[in-house]
């Protein structure tokens, strides 16, 4: 039993009838003492507090009743009974039969050792993941790159006729290595900032459109969104419009804010648009797609993902928004989501200048 | 003469006859007071055996416990008694006070009446 470690067979006795004066100096030492009554059986725990409730000449006139722990019962359950009286010792029972006491100070210092266990387990767990995360940037992004760029060098070799068939297949095959690095990125990503890494950022003078510009051309070469045919309606209207930033970084925030929209749209149209306000220096990103759902805030933890109706299958690992919001902190903007009437709006605000532009 | 003092002495001595434990009909034990409900009943036990009856006293500020003479509990519920205690003798009672009630019971009736 769980409680087994805690019972002592070995603890400071006294008779019921022994006189209180007697045992004072006993039970100073040891914080309380074990009554038995002439045929040595069980009848109480002494406590100082007890003294000073009913202060008698004999032990019998000075115990008071206390809680008794049983057999099965579990920590929670001995520490809740020592909460209800002052002693720092109570008795245990098995049907009816004493076979022990429990002494506060051990259940106590029990169940610290089990709190630091787990935490030291959740510790190297942590520190597991972390290490594993930084591992596969190395064992599976360089090998992913090796991959992509002979991909594209034969993309470029001038084809015949026959290879045209071989051409396309080599693209499709680009596009899946490409959205499995993407994927890859994001979980180091993810990872490095929740161990704690400041992330490496590159600021550069960017216009805006351009970045618009490069997005929706990556949406409009994947296959997938192509046979959904999601209208991705976008409205420049400020084409001038420079900002100072970390052009990959809010690319790949844009991409997967798309791509999210793309995904829990309930027509097949969203729009994608973005505005200055130029007394506070900033720009929103702003974008709008049709939804039956409710948005439930939980989706901005990594790994959680929303329920679809029907018991559809959800694709995905749930990291998109999560990563969306780190990088919008990074950004040092803040990220807000609207349901509106079967609409929903996603704003990203970041500064026109970083921090450290 | 020997002018040295010489100490002298005076007793005044009497006799009574006392029973043990000195107490007939009921004993009020304080919260406090030296002897508790277990030894009291022991010393009881030993002096007078079965002769009295303990009740522990609950929602009272001074009084821990109550011995009644079987004699008297004969002839009265102890529920009885102790409503009378708590009227007219717990309000006087201090809690490091062992009190001594005497308790003269007298039963009677107003008419007895019969067909002759």
């Amino acid at each position: 039993m769980e409680i087994d470690k805690y019972i002592k067979n070995n603890f400071p006795k006294v008779n019921i009838y022994d006189g209180v004066k007697t045992v004072e100096g006993k039970l100073l030492d040891y914080g309380y003492l074990v009554v038995f009554d002439e045929d040595n059986k069980f009848y109480g725990i002494l406590s100082p507090v007890d003294l000073v409730r009913r202060p008698h000449l004999i032990v019998a006139d000075c115990v008071t009743d206390k809680e008794v722990i049983s057999y099965d019962d579990c920590s929670f359950d001995i520490m809740r009974k020592f909460s209800y009286c002052n002693s720092s010792a109570l008795p245990v029972f098995n049907n009816k039969e004493f076979i022990g006491i429990i002494e506060r100070s051990d259940v106590l210092s029990g169940l610290e050792s089990k709190v630091d266990e787990l935490h030291k387990k959740s510790l190297i767990s942590d520190e597991a993941k972390n290490n594993f995360l930084r591992n596969i940037s190395h064992e599976v992004r360089t090998p992913l790159n090796g991959i992509l760029g002979f991909l594209e060098m034969i993309q470029n070799l001038k084809a015949t006729k026959e290879e045209k068939d071989t051409k396309r297949f080599i693209q499709i095959m680009r596009s899946s290595a490409d959205r499995f690095l993407l994927v890859m990125n994001d979980l180091i990503e993810l990872s490095l900032i929740d161990a704690g890494e400041k992330p490496n950022l590159t600021i550069d003078k960017i216009l805006v459109k351009q970045i618009f510009d490069e997005v929706i051309m990556m949406f409009n070469s994947k296959s997938d969104i192509a046979n959904n045919k999601v209208d991705i309606n976008y409205d420049i209207s400020d084409k001038v419009r420079y900002i100072y930033t970390d052009a990959k970084r809010l690319k790949h925030l844009l991409y997967h804010l798309i791509e999210n929209a793309v995904k829990f749209s309930a027509s097949k149209y969203i729009s994608i648009f973005y505005q200055t306000a130029t007394d506070t220096d900033k720009v929103s990103f702003i974008i709008r797609n049709n939804t039956n759902d409710n948005f439930d805030f939980e989706m901005l933890h990594p790994f959680q993902k929303q329920d679809l109706n029907n018991d559809e299958f959800n694709p995905g690992l749930g990291i998109g928004l999560p990563v969306v919001k780190k990088l919008t902190t990074i950004l040092e903007g803040n990220l807000n989501i609207k349901h509106l009437d079967m609409e929903m709006e996603v704003t990203v605000t970041i500064p026109v200048r970083h921090s450290q532009f | 003469m020997s002018s040295e003092s010489v100490p002298k002495y005076s007793i005044q001595l009497s006799f009574e006859d006392i029973r043990l434990p000195p107490v007939k009909d009921i004993l009020v034990l304080g919260k406090k007071c030296p002897q508790g409900r277990i030894g009291v009943f022991r010393s009881f036990q030993f002096l007078v055996p079965n002769e009295f009856d303990s009740f522990e006293i609950d929602n009272e500020e001074a009084v821990e416990a109550v011995f009644i003479n079987k004699r008297v509990l004969k002839k009265i519920s102890p529920e009885k008694i102790i409503a009378i205690l708590k009227e007219n003798v717990f309000p006087y009672v201090s809690e490091n006070e062992v009190l001594k009630v005497d308790f003269k019971l007298r039963v009677y009736y107003e008419s007895i009446e019969g067909e002759l």
